[in-house]
């Protein structure tokens, strides 16, 4: 009896739309404006939130690959082009939403202590910013999926800029412009699809675009992947078009940071695989060689750009754009266990990268410099940070039983043992080549990750920081992001089980129809 | 053909004008020391009569938005009646186009109460050449050939020159409203030169000059589209871009802002400027059927404006240049969208250019009140502030008399909620999502779409006008939010108490808000009717 | 099957014993020293008896193997499992790890008694014997790859186990990194062989790439990669060899790695970590021989290394460095071996090298803690104050340079194998190895326990304590590793072979005696000649300052890797950070300057002057019309409306 009541409140309308109610009531001038209720109310909401996304993937069964919990708003917005909002879960993006929420409570928790002025606008844009990731992974139509993808752009805009560091206002602008740029050329796409879906009358939800969108024109069909491309390659830091996020993530305030690095570079991603990768396979795979290549690129140049770094927050930004390189090859290399390494990679920097800003936060606050050179032999200090961050760095460099090392393997190996290899089109017979080179990043990234962690935790103290007393709250907060890379490390399973039932069906119908 | 006694149904609003314009004078000139005030409750009451005069047709309207409420009350029928031998002629498209002319009239009206006062006795004059360009714009709307067209709108140019030139006096601000008017009356020449060479070239070619007439000869096929026809066409398209205020004809407009009054800037911004759109859809939906080079050049023309307009607004933003001259800017920029639809001459591009100009009539109003309302309240703060003994390092006249932009900084911490409207406002035209602005951005950049796969490249140009649009929105948006170093003069004293202006914005900001999700299908279903 | 069983219990009671060291110190506050040691000790001597028992067990069933697979990670047709495979290899190495193990952990209780990471130490340790284990008895590749990396983590910690000391963490930096290289190398070669193991998706078997049939996925790579690919690959497997076990260049980070704590050094750094690439070999050996050139590059590099490190030993003054740079001169023999073919003298050579240098390394710790100085030149005349000790060293120099003890056994394998199938160049070089290795051991006996004590302590007060001082917890370790150093290699020896059985050999004790006897000779010269230089100083050599300066410094191996890292690394950060800054930042900021003079261009043509106006009106017009007129005769008329 209680399993069908809770299936009958489980109405995706509300996961997405009620962390924006939440936000609109808490700038809406009855709330009362003291920090504590402010505070107590985001957190909470937060909370029944993640329990809600628990109940949206326990009840969404991972064997059909089709979309769950599908609602449509009963008019369309645009007539002739039957535009409207509607949202579908599969176990793919359940799982997204689960990670969104997860990293979301930890960020508020985390600003408990990082942010200290303008509460009710800062909690109310994180819970707006929050329905705006979830409407993006819970979008089930292209029309909505760019409505929430341009939504998000403005909490984060006024995140940046208002409580970052210093001139943050021109980094927050160039993380506007850059995002909006690529977005824009998705915008045409999608209105080049809804025009043709307008004449021909083909439905353009994300079912019915999975079967038969490969039967589109081809022309069509090319323009729309190339501004698909165009928008999730900035959005996921593809090599050449990587520049905004070191400024966007070092100026962000540390929670924006931790929600920047953990889930919004996991939306590109999510936007290559569920459009360019699940639609437009057969012009994607024309592309797929050329952005492993890419990808093997950015994962070195990120290396080296981070090992020569002084700053902390610089490092672990570059490292996240070279993580995602990996994710793009696992993504490009058209392998089911490709595909799963890719995801669950995502899913593991998602977790980590939020650690490490957050470590680097307390750090920052405590010792008040990011800058390796004045930092040093800390971990007399704090010894329990010191530990956490071991364990989070470690599996950055991906040592076996970490999250980090089986969606790296899994990703490597999908990109070495593509199938693209023998059909012989542009680039293909780098693939193995660029895979090699990406493999290097593991030493790279050793390189960097320790030199951060020397040059911070071991050694001798050169400069006196004063008495520093630790808040067991944020250690809390790393504490359960380590537990949870562990946990996941030793026993994977536990996450691939339902990613496996998302990529096998949908690549395995893929390589169908294309090998 | 239902002649004209039976049919005084259709020009009520007509007569009404007529008569106010004959009313306003007649006060002008006889009672002396009438307050500018109640001049200006006359103004707003006839422009009110003038909306009540379209009541017959608002049912018809509304079944049009097949909201099933209110379909079965009268049985909408679909009537082309000509008058004065085929010279004009009522068709829903044009009556709708009249009421969104004297609606926009009304709320200029209602906005310019505050910056047209100190006319005092000179008021008579604006108000009855208000009421004669729009004259001139019931006119362009109900014309059916082009001598009417062309009559018309020398009518509504002429009532404008004296309209700029009256705001005229040496101290104020607006000592060089004579210059503007001016330079608005010799490009104006100039265009209609343009026009009627235009004209007599498509005489030459096709005989008529009646747009029902020219729109049968195109659609059978009678006649072929010569050169000289094209060039005809043209011409008469480029010509009527003055009035909107697109690429050829764009440069007089920052000019004639900057010189005139606020009113007259947002008479010229949206009630011109629909006038001329409706001048372009009448002609284009006859003259666009010939398979001729016209919509090329139109569609180029309307990829430069997007481009030059944007690039404007970005080097006035970014150089914190005057308001006006920001203003004039963006509605270049957004009038670039509207020409760009109409430039594809297919019934859906040209609905989704409608839409989109409602849109932009929302937005611009909605920007325009919150500059008027700072200045108007910067101004007076002025005034005052100049015997009051505080130092500032920039000096207290200095710092205010010219309203730049920076005028705007620091308004969200005075009225945090004020700041959100404007944000609203700003967003749309940006075309972020929730807002009106993106709806109709995407409808039309689909409908364009459906025209064909050719009609990439123009959009992409409209891509780079957008990210420049996104650029300068987003500057403005983060000097309201910028800590203001004179926050401990406002402090003493509440600013934003302008109850009209502020109601105005609150409707224009919700408008946007719910038009994004609600109000776009019925009003779409109705232009998709008229066409 | 409770040898299954067993096998899992002795994987997991290393980690058992860490986790339950880690709840009453991690938490509680004060150091439970008593609970430490008694867990660990548990934990080692029972996987130490468990494993004897297995290892009968196998015996009795000789040429029997017990595996048993769980499922890790499963990504459709690429899962990997872990697992435990017992055969005879396996068993070896493992009675090995834990025989030396077991005498660490004791010995280390004492010696980390007063160091303030004492339950930190412990947790790695037993984590490290762990992943050691782990290691041994993986069943295939991918676990064998995922172990190999988990033991170069926790030798790093161990190594920088004084953190607070900068050399320590620069030393456990450098060793981490390049171990780093060694599993990059390793992982490159994992992809080859999997990429063709998963081909034909149909008869994958599982688990991938394991180690009982290596040459199934290894003959599938050779067929299809064809000769000179296949060497590569195997090359890849060598270069990461090469570099766990410390060969020729890569022996820098073993030097480094003696700033860690004795023990470590003993049981990391002696015996098991470090035959942890010879291992990799051995496991992989199938697959070697399908390519015999890699087999020549391997004994190659074995002979460099042994000869090299032996010289370079020769120069070193301080304890532990002679120990390091022995075990990778040794480790360089055992590579040799591997690539002569003498497979199971290898092993055998592996096995006993690993305990023989452990004691030795336990007696220089006990020499460390009581003299508080490791340079040889400051120690002397050890001989009356420790007779145990200099009886310990003694013994370890003997067996060690394959005089007597088991380190006879082992080397006359090799010998025996080298010789019967005439190698003798590898033979020469060998015991020019051998030669070398009695040279440093035994100036090393001398500088340390012969002539008179040059040191500041004076060790008079503990002549009345029982065993003059030493304390019972450092001896018993040392006692019961040299009392195994000394007899096991008779023991196994003469079975060894047969319980190998993958070559099959008649074994009878010496086969070439004119050969021993010779080299019997030439070490008994050896040995007196170090006496007559080093014990009574009778004629001084003369040093010639250059080469001596360059065989001090390691053949400049060490300057090398640092200048390696300097340009390679930090060199091209710095331009690749440039490029960043100037290029691709550069190109943003080149574009937002093209919008900015587009935006000034387009603005100054609003002057102010009318009659600019008036052109500019008129010129777009032209223009307008110009284009319009060029589209319509190039007849784009799908243009039109």
């Amino acid at each position: 009896m209680a399993v069908d009541f809770i299936f009958s409140c489980l109405n995706i309308f509300v996961l997405v739309l009620l962390p924006v109610f939440a936000g609109l009531m808490i700038i809406s001038p009855f709330f009362p404006n003291n920090a504590v209720k402010i505070r107590r109310f985001a957190k909470g909401f937060c909370i029944f939130n993640l329990v809600y996304t628990i109940f949206f993937t326990l009840f969404l069964n991972p064997e059909t690959s089709t979309f769950g919990f599908i609602k449509k708003l009963p008019f369309d917005m645009l007539p002739g082009l039957n535009a409207a909002l509607s949202f579908g879960l599969d176990s793919f993006s359940a799982l997204m939403c689960l990670l969104t929420s997860f990293i979301m409570l930890l960020a508020l928790m985390a600003s408990k202590t990082m942010i200290n002025s303008k509460y009710k606008l800062y909690y109310s844009l994180m819970l707006i910013l929050q329905g705006a990731i979830t409407g993006i992974f819970a979008a089930n139509d292209l029309f909505t999926f760019f409505i929430f993808w341009e939504l998000e752009l403005i909490p984060m805009y006024f995140l940046i800029s208002m409580w970052g560091g210093s001139e943050a206002k021109k980094s927050a602008m160039r993380f506007v412009l850059f995002t909006f740029a690529g977005s824009i050329l998705m915008f045409i796409s999608i209105a080049l699809l809804y025009a043709y879906g307008a004449d021909t009358g083909v439905m353009l939800d994300f079912e019915s675009l999975i079967k038969n969108s490969v039967n589109f024109p081809i022309v069509l069909q090319l323009i729309s992947c190339i501004g698909f491309l165009a928008a999730f390659a900035v959005k996921l830091p593809v090599f050449p078009l990587h520049s905004w996020l070191k400024d966007a993530h070092t100026k962000a305030p540390t929670p924006v940071s931790m929600v920047l690095a953990g889930i919004l570079l996991k939306t590109g991603a999510y936007g290559l695989i569920r459009i360019n990768l699940q639609m437009f396979y057969e012009i994607f795979q024309l592309m797929a060689p050329a952005l492993i290549f890419l990808g093997a690129i950015g994962v070195v140049f990120a290396s080296y750009c981070a090992i020569s770094q002084n700053d902390i927050k610089k490092i672990i930004a570059y490292s996240s754009i070279a993580h995602m390189g990996i994710v793009l090859i696992g993504i490009c290399s058209y392998t089911e266990f490709g595909l799963n390494g890719a995801i669950f990679y995502m899913i593991a920097h998602g977790l980590i990268s939020a650690g490490l800003f957050m470590g680097q936060g307390i750090i920052h606050q405590k010792f008040k410099t990011r800058k390796l050179e004045l930092l040093g032999g800390i971990s007399n200090f704090v010894p329990q940070i010191t530990v956490l961050m071991l364990i989070l760095s470690a599996s950055y460099i991906a040592i076996p039983f970490t999250m980090g090392f089986s969606g790296e393997i899994l990703s490597l190996m999908g990109g070495f043992s593509s199938p693209l290899i023998e059909k012989g089109f542009f680039m293909t017979n780098f693939i193995q080549v660029s895979v090699i080179t990406a493999a290097l990043g593991i030493i790279l990234c050793a390189v960097y990750v320790l030199r951060m962690l020397h040059r911070t935790f071991f050694g001798l103290v050169e400069y006196d920081f004063g008495e520093i007393k630790l808040s067991n709250h944020q250690t809390a907060i790393l504490a359960i992001l380590a537990f949870a890379v562990i946990i996941f490390g030793i026993y994977p399973m536990g996450i691939i089980d339902n990613i496996a039932a998302f990529s096998n069906i949908n690549i395995t119908t893929i390589i169908a129809n294309i090998f | 053909m239902e002649t004209l006694q039976n049919s005084y149904i259709y020009f009520v609003s007509d007569f009404i004008l007529i008569f106010g314009v004959i009313l306003s004078a007649f006060i002008g000139l006889h009672i002396k020391n009438l307050a500018p005030k109640w001049h200006l409750r006359l103004l707003n009451t006839i422009l009110a009569l003038m909306l009540l005069g379209f009541l017959p047709f608002l049912t018809g309207f509304l079944k049009l938005t097949n909201l099933d409420i209110f379909s079965n009350l009268v049985p909408f029928t679909d009537y082309n009646l000509t008058f004065l031998s085929g010279s004009v002629n009522i068709t829903p498209l044009n009556l709708f186009f009249k009421f969104l002319i004297t609606l926009c009239a009304f709320i200029t009206s209602l906005l310019s109460f505050g910056f047209v006062k100190k006319l005092n006795r000179k008021i008579s004059n604006f108000t009855s050449l208000f009421l004669i360009s729009l004259l001139g714009g019931y006119g362009v709307c109900i014309s059916n050939d082009f001598i009417t067209l062309f009559l018309s709108v020398e009518i509504l140019s002429v009532a404008l020159y004296f309209l700029i030139a009256s705001f005229y006096n040496k101290k104020d601000k607006e000592k060089n409203s004579l210059e503007a008017s001016v330079k608005y009356f010799i490009i104006n020449e100039v265009a209609s030169c343009f026009m009627l060479l235009g004209i007599s070239y498509i005489y030459l070619n096709l005989g008529t000059i009646n747009f029902s007439d020219i729109n049968t000869i195109a659609i059978n096929k009678i006649l072929p589209s010569t050169p000289l026809l094209n060039i005809g066409e043209i011409l008469f398209f480029l010509a009527l871009t003055f009035k909107i205020g697109a690429f050829p004809f764009y440069i007089w407009l920052m000019d004639v802002f900057k010189g005139s009054n606020y009113s007259i800037g947002l008479f010229i911004s949206s009630v011109i400027k629909t006038v001329g759109a409706a001048a372009l859809i009448k002609t284009g939906s006859s003259l666009g059927c010939f398979n001729s080079v016209l919509s090329f050049a139109l569609i180029l023309c309307a990829c430069i404006t997007l481009v030059i307009g944007n690039l404007i607004a970005a080097r006035i933003v970014k150089k914190e240049g005057d308001i006006k001259d920001f203003l004039a800017s963006s509605s270049i920029s957004n009038i670039g969208y509207v020409l760009l639809g109409i430039a594809f001459f297919t019934k859906s591009s040209i609905t989704a250019s409608i839409f989109f100009l409602i849109v932009y009539l929302i937005s611009n109003f909605g920007l325009w009140a919150a500059f008027m309302l700072v200045v108007r309240n910067l101004r007076k703060f002025i005034l005052k502030s100049e015997t009051s003994k505080y130092e500032t390092d920039y000096g207290a006249k200095k710092l205010y008399v010219d309203e730049n932009l920076g005028a705007i900084k620091g308004v969200a911490y005075i009225s945090p909620f004020f700041a959100t409207l404007v944000v609203i406002c700003l967003l749309s035209f940006a075309g972020f999502p929730v807002m009106a602005g993106f709806t109709a951005k995407f409808y039309l950049f689909s409908n364009i779409l459906r025209s064909g796969i050719f009609s990439v490249y123009p959009l992409l140009f409209a891509a780079f006008a957008s990210i420049l649009a996104v650029y300068y929105n987003f500057k403005i948006i983060s000097f309201m939010f910028q800590k203001p170093d004179r926050l401990k003069i406002y402090k003493k004293k509440p600013v934003f108490n302008r109850v009209n202006i502020y109601i105005f914005i609150l409707s224009m900001a919700a408008l946007l808000l719910i038009a994004g999700f609600f109000l776009s299908t019925p009003v779409i279903n109705i232009l998709n009717n008229f066409i | 099957m409770d040898i299954i069983q067993n096998l899992w219990m002795l994987l997991i009671l290393p980690l058992m014993a860490a986790f339950f060291i880690f709840i009453p110190n991690g938490c509680m506050s004060y150091p439970k020293r008593r609970i430490t040691l008694f867990l660990t000790l548990f934990g080692t001597i029972l996987s130490l008896v468990l494993t004897s028992v297995c290892a009968h067990h196998l015996m009795v069933h000789n040429n029997d193997f017990f595996e048993s697979n769980i499922l890790f990670l499963n990504a459709g047709v690429f899962k990997i499992h872990l697992g435990v495979l017992l055969d005879n290899v396996s068993a070896f190495m493992l009675i090995i790890l834990y025989a030396v193990s077991v005498p660490v952990c004791a010995f280390s209780y004492n010696y980390m008694k007063n160091e303030e990471g004492f339950s930190r130490y412990f947790i790695f340790l037993n984590l490290f014997i762990f992943s050691m284990a782990g290691l041994i008895l993986s069943t295939n590749l991918i676990q064998f790859y995922i172990f190999w990396e988990l033991v170069g983590v926790f030798s790093y910690l161990l190594i920088g186990f004084y953190y607070k000391k900068p050399e320590a963490e620069r030393a456990a930096r450098k060793a981490f990194l390049i171990n780093r290289i060694g599993d990059f190398a390793l992982f490159a070669a994992i992809l080859g062989f999997t990429y063709f193991a998963i081909q034909d998706n149909e008869s994958i078997l599982y688990p991938l790439l394991s180690l009982k049939d290596v040459n199934s996925w290894g003959f599938l790579a050779y067929v299809q990669l064809g000769a000179l690919m296949y060497t590569g690959i195997c090359l890849l497997m060598m270069l990461a060899a090469c570099v766990k076990s410390a060969q020729f260049p890569f022996q820098v980070w073993l030097v480094e790695a003696m700033e860690g704590p004795t023990p470590i050094s003993a049981l990391i750094h002696g015996a098991t970590m470090v035959t942890a690439g010879v291992y990799l070999l051995i496991r992989v050996y199938p697959a070697l021989i399908l390519s015999p050139s890699v087999l020549k590059i391997i004994s190659i590099i074995g002979i460099i290394t042994a000869v090299t490190c032996g010289i370079i030993a020769i120069s070193q003054n301080d304890i532990k460095k002679i120990l390091a740079f022995s075990t990778s001169s040794q480790t360089g023999l055992m590579m040799t071996a591997l690539g002569c073919g003498a497979y199971s003298g290898s092993i055998f050579h592996l096995g006993m090298h690993g305990i023989t240098k452990a004691m030795m390394f336990l007696i220089a710790g006990i020499v460390i803690k009581k003299t508080l100085s490791s340079n040889i030149k400051f120690l002397g005349g050890l001989r009356e104050h420790f007779p145990i000790l200099a009886a310990g060293w003694l013994l370890g120099a003997l067996s060690l340079s394959g005089f007597f003890f088991s380190g006879f056994y082992s080397k006359e394998m090799i010998i025996s194998h080298l010789y019967s199938s005439n190698q003798f160049l590898y033979l020469g070089l060998f015991v020019f190895a051998g030669v070398l290795s009695i040279l440093y051991l035994f100036r090393s006996y001398f500088l340390m326990f012969e002539g008179n004590y040059k040191g500041s302590i004076d060790f008079s007060k503990n002549e009345e304590l029982p065993y003059n001082g030493i304390d019972l917890f450092l001896l018993i370790p040392s006692a019961f590793l040299a009392f195994l150093s000394a007899f096991l290699g008779g023991f196994l020896a003469p079975d060894f072979q047969r319980y190998i059985y993958i070559i099959r050999q008649k074994f009878y004790l010496i086969r070439h005696p004119e050969l021993e006897i010779s080299i019997f000779i030439l070490a008994g010269v050896m040995i007196y000649i170090m006496w007559h230089i080093y014990g009574v100083r009778r004629f001084k050599i003369k040093k010639i300052r250059l080469i001596y300066r360059f065989i001090v410094l390691q053949f400049f191996i060490n300057k090398i890797f640092e200048w390696l890292y300097k340009f390679l690394i930090k060199g091209t950060a710095k331009v690749i950070k440039a490029i960043d800054k100037y290029f691709i930042n550069g190109f943003y900021v080149l574009l937002s300057q093209v919008a900015r003079f587009g935006s000034y261009l387009s603005l100054r043509l609003q002057n102010g002057n009318l009659n600019s106006y008036t052109f500019c009106s008129f010129l777009f017009v032209t223009l307008i019309l110009l284009c319009a007129v060029m589209v319509y005769f190039k007849g784009l008329s799908n243009y039109g409306g």
